[in-house]
């Protein structure tokens, strides 16, 4: 076994380029944020020349973001997302990438103060919570499966996030005070129902593969595919309960608001495995890197 | 859940052709009769709901059986040391319920060296062990091969996956008493505490004159903390030291009292060396020998070998877990996407109805209902 040669250096300019790329989406978070709260003023629904900066800002900082996710890996030589702070830029990047193709195909301009305002929180704490120098992989992370598991759940995780901000908006508007002129700009509930279920339901494909991922991975490295520890548990509570949501989107009287907030809870779920569980929680799924 | 979508036409004609003809072009399995059709499409849905929890049952029985039929022992071999696959090969077996232990791949497998890899390289990393690799010679009906095993990477054998869980230091030891007789030789397996593998072991002497014990730490490379206290600063043995508690009195290994070889049971003993005994606790580097107290002899520590924990399981059903566990999600996603629908078109005098029927949400209903209605009515 030969030892690779980290850049140390490289991690730190791929820091500055992440937090330029942070600098920039809350730039556009707080335009997108402004024109959304002049939008609702006056009840207008097209979008506006302030939005459309917002978003050009998205795709600025989206560039910078992914030169900065590329320059980690390179760093450290291998895919940037062994540990939790690697598993949130590179998380955090992929939904915003998303979001945008999206963008290209779906009207979905309504939710780019959620993605964008959320994103800035995930680089916030992911840099002042999570931060880890480069480090090579210790023997149990030296799998090809490495690559194929951690990423299908950054995909997940990613079409989760933006199927939870429409959820969360289709309750707002299907809850009382539907007249609320800040609800006027968002499409109607049926539209919302739609495109959140789109987005869940491939959440919850990619999420079922992490899974399987994870257990195919767990038989090699450690010697059982299942064994309930914290983190399987857990991350098999969430597929139930997103499997629950989307039954609930096919049955009369629970489809609308209740799923909604059915993906409201898997989401909230994925983030406490994700935060909670990966650091207080004791398991073999330790890999936060803190 | 039925959501019905319904639509008359009052109409003389029916344009049943081009209804049949859309039904047809739909992938829609049809009934026609002479004054009704009758369309369905589907199925897939409810073969994917039959698959669905076929699957699960196929799931439930196969960990159900794998867990009957599978078996899961451990093993820890220091270097040189040899393990046979029977009962009585490892430290601890747990059969299931259907697996006979006699049934074992008669296989022998020794560790013939265990190397470690730390990072010297990358200030950052400094001493993080990035590799682990056992260099085994397995032995199956005679024929030997050489492997290596790794955290992960099994090593497959018929029937047994060997798997490596852990590793640390062996101290090799040689005690005598006073009249230079040896009453204890071997390595000793110590459990790592942390990182740094400050390890904690116990060595028992019962064929002494008078039986002792010894509770020692092992610092591969030592350093004090601030309050004084040893403790390792590198996993390598840079600066090896053993710091040894020692404890006289019956051992009670005849009574099945201390049958755990990492513990020991000082209640009936008395500590002459270390703790509060008086007597620093008695401190050997490799290669040194030492005297111990109240004249129970020397010890030697003749030199340092690594230990590997083996893990050795088998499940037989394990694949089809993964077969079911696939067609467990497929069939749930085609039942989840796939709409189940009935319609039918019927005529009577004057008017043609249009009725439609979804066993689940089904968002395109009424447009479809709509869209036929409008081929019912179109002038040809
Ligand atoms: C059935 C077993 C497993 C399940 C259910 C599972 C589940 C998950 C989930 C849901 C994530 C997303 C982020 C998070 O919540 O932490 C994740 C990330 C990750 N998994 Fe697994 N996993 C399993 C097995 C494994 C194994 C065996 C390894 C490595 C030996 C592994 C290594 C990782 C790493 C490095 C990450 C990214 C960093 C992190 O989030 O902690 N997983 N896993």
């Amino acid at each position: 076994m030969t030892v690779t040669e980290l850049n140390p250096e490289l991690a730190t300019i791929s820091r500055l380029l992440v937090l330029g790329a942070l600098t920039i989406y809350s730039i556009a978070f707080i335009i997108l944020a402004w024109s959304l709260t002049k939008r609702a003023a006056k009840g207008d629904k097209t979008s506006s020349k302030l939005e459309n900066i917002g978003i050009y800002l998205l795709v600025a900082g989206n560039l910078l973001h992914f030169v900065g996710v590329l320059t980690r890996g390179i760093a450290a030589h291998r895919v940037p997302w062994a540990n939790m702070y690697e598993f949130s830029i590179t998380g955090s990047f992929i939904v915003t990438f998303i979001y945008l193709v999206a963008l290209r195909f779906k009207d979905l301009k309504f939710i780019s103060t959620f993605v964008s305002g959320f994103v800035v929180l995930i680089i916030g704490s992911a840099n002042t919570l999570f931060y880890v120098q480069v480090d090579t992989l210790m023997p149990a992370l030296q799998d090809y499966w490495l690559v194929i598991h951690v990423s299908v759940a950054i995909l997940a995780t990613a079409f989760f996030m933006i199927g939870a901000a429409l959820a969360a908006i289709l309750i707002l508007k299907s809850g009382k005070g539907k007249e609320r002129k800040l609800l006027k700009v968002f499409p109607e509930v049926e539209k919302l129902e739609k495109l959140s279920y789109q987005f869940n339901i491939i959440g919850f494909i990619l999420w079922s593969f992490t899974l399987i991922a994870g257990a195919i991975w767990a038989d090699k490295a450690w010697h059982r595919f299942w064994g309930w520890d914290t983190k399987e548990v857990w991350t098999f509570i969430i597929w139930t309960i997103y499997a629950a949501y989307l039954h609930a989107t096919t049955t009369k009287g629970w489809e609308g608001k209740r799923a909604a907030w059915l993906a409201l809870i898997g989401f909230t779920a994925i983030i406490f495995n994700f935060t909670i569980v990966n650091l207080y929680f004791k398991g073999l799924h330790v890999y936060s890197g803190l | 859940s039925r959501l019905p979508e319904y639509i008359k036409i009052e109409t003389e004609k029916d344009n049943f052709k081009k209804v049949e003809e859309f039904f047809k072009t739909n992938k829609y399995r049809t009934v026609i009769t002479q004054d009704e059709i009758r369309a369905e499409k589907g199925y897939l849905r409810e073969t994917g709901n039959l698959v669905f929890h076929l699957s699960l049952l196929g799931v439930l029985i196969s960990v159900g059986l794998g867990g009957a039929l599978s078996y899961s022992g451990q093993r820890v071999l220091v270097e040189g040391e040899s393990f046979v696959n029977n009962e009585a090969g490892y430290d601890s077996l747990s059969p299931g319920l259907l697996f006979d232990t006699k049934s074992l791949t008669p296989f022998s497998l020794k560790l013939n060296s265990f190397i470690t890899t730390y990072d010297y390289l990358n200030p950052t990393n400094y001493a993080k062990p990035i590799d682990f690799t056992a260099k085994v010679t397995t032995n199956l009906n005679g024929k030997k091969d050489d492997a290596v095993i790794k955290v992960n990477n099994p090593l497959m054998l018929p029937n047994a996956k060997v798997y490596l869980t852990g590793n640390g230091y062996a101290p090799d030891v040689v005690i005598k008493d006073k009249d230079k007789n040896i009453v204890f030789s071997g390595p000793v397996v110590f459990l790592p505490q942390d990182g740094n593998l400050t390890s904690l072991g116990v060595i028992k002497v019962p064929d002494a004159p008078t039986q002792f014990g010894i509770m020692a730490f092992f610092y591969p490379t030592v350093g004090q903390l601030e309050t004084g206290a040893l403790t390792s600063t590198h996993p390598y043995p840079w600066n090896a030291l053993l710091s040894m508690n020692v404890f006289v009195g019956k051992l009670g290994l005849e009574n099945g009292l201390n049958a755990n070889v990492f513990d020991l049971n000082t209640h009936a003993m008395k500590q002459v060396a270390g703790g509060k005994s008086g007597i620093k606790a008695i401190q050997v580097k490799p290669g040194e020998t030492v005297a111990l107290p109240k004249e129970l002899g020397t010890l030697e520590f003749r030199g340092l070998k690594r230990f590997a924990s083996l893990d050795i399981t088998y499940n037989p059903m394990e694949l089809w877990v993964l077969v079911f566990a696939l067609s467990t999600l497929f069939s749930l996603i085609l039942m989840l996407i796939i709409p189940r629908r009935r319609i039918w078109v019927k005529k009577s005098s004057g008017f043609v109805e249009v009725a439609a029927l979804a066993k689940s949400r089904d968002e395109s209903l009424g447009k479809i209902v709509k869209e036929i209605s409008e081929i019912v009515k179109k002038k040809s």
